[in-house]
């Protein structure tokens, strides 16, 4: 099935699982090149989101991945594998697929949507419904819901039938574009965090486009910035690009409070702790706050001082207003965290 | 005999009585021109829409080639063809035929180019070819409306057909043409209400037949 020779699964030891160089894309009839001579390497088991305001390629770069679009020009390696020299539906039953609302089939059940990679890879039935009823648990849904049609669900849980049925195949690489922009802010935040804990859990490749800047730090390991044009402005962390954008550009994109979302991407242990003595600050901060929920308190509390105690309750440290000061600004090379998750994979 | 039913009355039920075995008997040719003219309309259709999907530089031809036919006169088609194939049935289902191609090919053309762009982009991301697309995506979410046009297609052929009395096979439309040839309204009636029944009954049928092929529009939404 998928373990054909041309299979992208065919992984080449710790090469990036995505590999796009020179790559230029010019559509007929347009002057201007919608994705020009970019070169982005993804790792495996990453997390990249491709940002930028509308126009600027992100989606064309994407969809070159799974050759929905082919390159005029350069090439896009997957796995070790040259794209263009894989069929392209052979392709794509081997790379995850997300797009707004799902992209469900109206006329087809949750189980059968869910299930249509399988059966297109001639999965035998009993392992097709074994699967899918594996996946509706992995993506937090009702199995009662597999019955049912897509327009019966609602946005968030026609998004998570969306993940499962880019996830049946078990591929490698999952693409996922502007998944969310369809739902309510607060079911979007859920989505986002389940699909971290999903993908804390799966190690996939996941590339995510979104033109929403905090979406992005929300969720990427690693932001590419797209500019108008189809140029690659800035690749990096993001609490690197919070704190060193390279250009006007980024900067404007990234917006006032840089500084502040920063710091909500780190906690309080990544500042300097002074020693507790016998008198601590009677405000107390647990280990796994942010420096933004921390400096959020100390403000609050008219206070410059606050002890950090860990999750039994033993003292860590001080925390100063000053040690958050210092962090704010300067060091980016600060490990992020996301206070909801376990602690990351080392890389 | 005559006194129970005058000589104005619109219709002798004693001739409709005497004519039990003949009404049935049109009544089938008449099911059975309609369902030859639909079901070769059909195929044709189906083939007609695809070759215009697949090579786009035919879409034009084809539907302006079935509008062309639909905008001829019966009266003058039927006169056309008679020199050609004869009074036969030949003659009268080329005519129906001809008839019903507009509307399915344009009813199925619809339904298919008004598949959701975001759906479509689905089934290519999922890593459908093409041939199974249409197959199992295209085609299903374009039945209703395809549907609509096998409904129309068909109650205007069972209309048409009475008109194919022209040419010796007109079902329940030879009835007509006896009644006025001979200025006798019985069998004008039999055969006018015989046919606005079939339309009313095949009408029917395809409601029927699309609830069943279309269970995803039937479930109330939240």
């Amino acid at each position: 099935m998928t373990d054909n020779s041309l299979s992208v699964r065919e992984s080449v030891g710790t090469a990036p699982a995505i590999s796009i160089r020179g790559v230029t894309k010019r559509y007929a009839g347009a002057t201007n090149a919608a994705v020009d001579s970019l070169d982005l390497d993804i790792a495996q088991g990453e997390l990249v989101v491709f940002v930028g305001p509308s126009g600027c390629g992100k989606t064309t770069t994407l969809r070159m991945i799974n050759r929905l679009e082919d390159p005029t020009a350069g090439s896009i390696h997957v796995n070790g594998t040259d794209v263009t020299e894989i069929d392209p539906a052979e392709l794509r039953r081997s790379i995850g697929y997300v797009i707004q609302q799902g992209g469900l089939f109206p006329h087809q059940s949750v189980a059968t949507n869910i299930g249509c990679v399988p059966r297109l890879l001639g999965w035998p039935k009993a392992r097709i419904r074994e699967r899918v009823e594996e996946l509706i648990e992995l993506v937090r849904l009702d199995p009662d819901l597999l019955d049912r049609y897509p327009s019966s669900l609602s946005g968030g849980q026609q998004q998570r039938v969306g993940v499962a049925r880019a996830l049946a195949a078990d591929p490698p690489i999952l693409l996922m574009d502007e998944p969310y922009s369809a739902v309510d802010p607060v079911v979007r935040a859920e989505l986002r965090h389940e699909l971290r804990s999903l993908q804390e859990r799966l190690a996939k490749t996941i590339v995510f486009v979104t033109h929403d800047i905090d979406e992005a730090i929300d969720l990427g390991d690693r932001i590419a910035v797209f500019k108008t044009g189809g140029h690659l402005a800035q690749y990096s962390v993001p609490t690197e690009l919070l704190a060193r954008p390279d250009s006007q550009m980024v900067e404007d994109f990234l917006g006032a409070d840089r500084t502040l979302r920063r710091l909500s991407l780190l906690t309080v242990t990544t500042a300097q702790l002074e020693p507790a003595t016998a008198t601590t600050p009677p405000l107390t901060i647990e280990a796994s706050f942010s420096l933004r929920s921390t400096l959020d308190a100390l403000l609050a509390n008219a206070t410059d001082l606050a002890t950090v105690v860990d999750l039994d309750g033993s003292v860590l440290g001080v925390i100063t207003l000053d040690a958050i000061a210092q962090i704010a600004s300067g060091d980016p090379d600060s490990e992020p965290v996301r206070p909801w998750a376990a602690p990351r994979r080392k890389r | 005999m005559i006194a129970a039913q005058g000589p104005d009355s619109l219709i002798w039920w004693d001739w409709v009585g005497r004519h039990g075995d003949e009404i049935l008997h049109k009544t089938l040719e008449h099911i059975y021109l309609t369902a030859v003219a639909v079901g070769i309309g059909l195929i044709l259709a189906v083939m007609l829409s695809v070759c215009a999907l697949r090579f786009n530089w035919t879409r034009s031809p084809i539907v302006w080639t079935s509008g062309a036919l639909y905008g001829i006169p019966s009266l003058a088609l039927f006169g056309f063809l008679v020199p050609i194939t004869g009074a036969s049935v030949l003659t009268a289902e080329i005519a129906l035929v001809s008839y019903t191609l507009l509307v399915l090919v344009q009813n199925l053309l619809a339904g298919i180019e008004g598949v959701s762009p975001a759906v479509r982009d689905a089934a290519d991301g999922m890593g459908y070819t093409a041939s199974r697309r249409f197959i199992s995506i295209e085609f299903p979410l374009a039945l209703p409306q395809f549907i609509t046009g096998l409904r129309i297609a068909t109650v205007t052929t069972v209309g048409l057909v009475t008109v194919a009395a022209l040419v010796g096979h007109g079902g329940l439309g030879d009835f007509i043409n006896d009644g006025l040839k001979r200025n006798f309204s019985t069998p004008i009636m039999v055969g006018v209400i015989g046919s606005i029944l079939l339309a009313v009954i095949a009408d029917a049928a395809f409601v029927l037949l699309q609830w069943l092929t279309t269970p995803w529009l039937r479930r109330a939404r939240r």
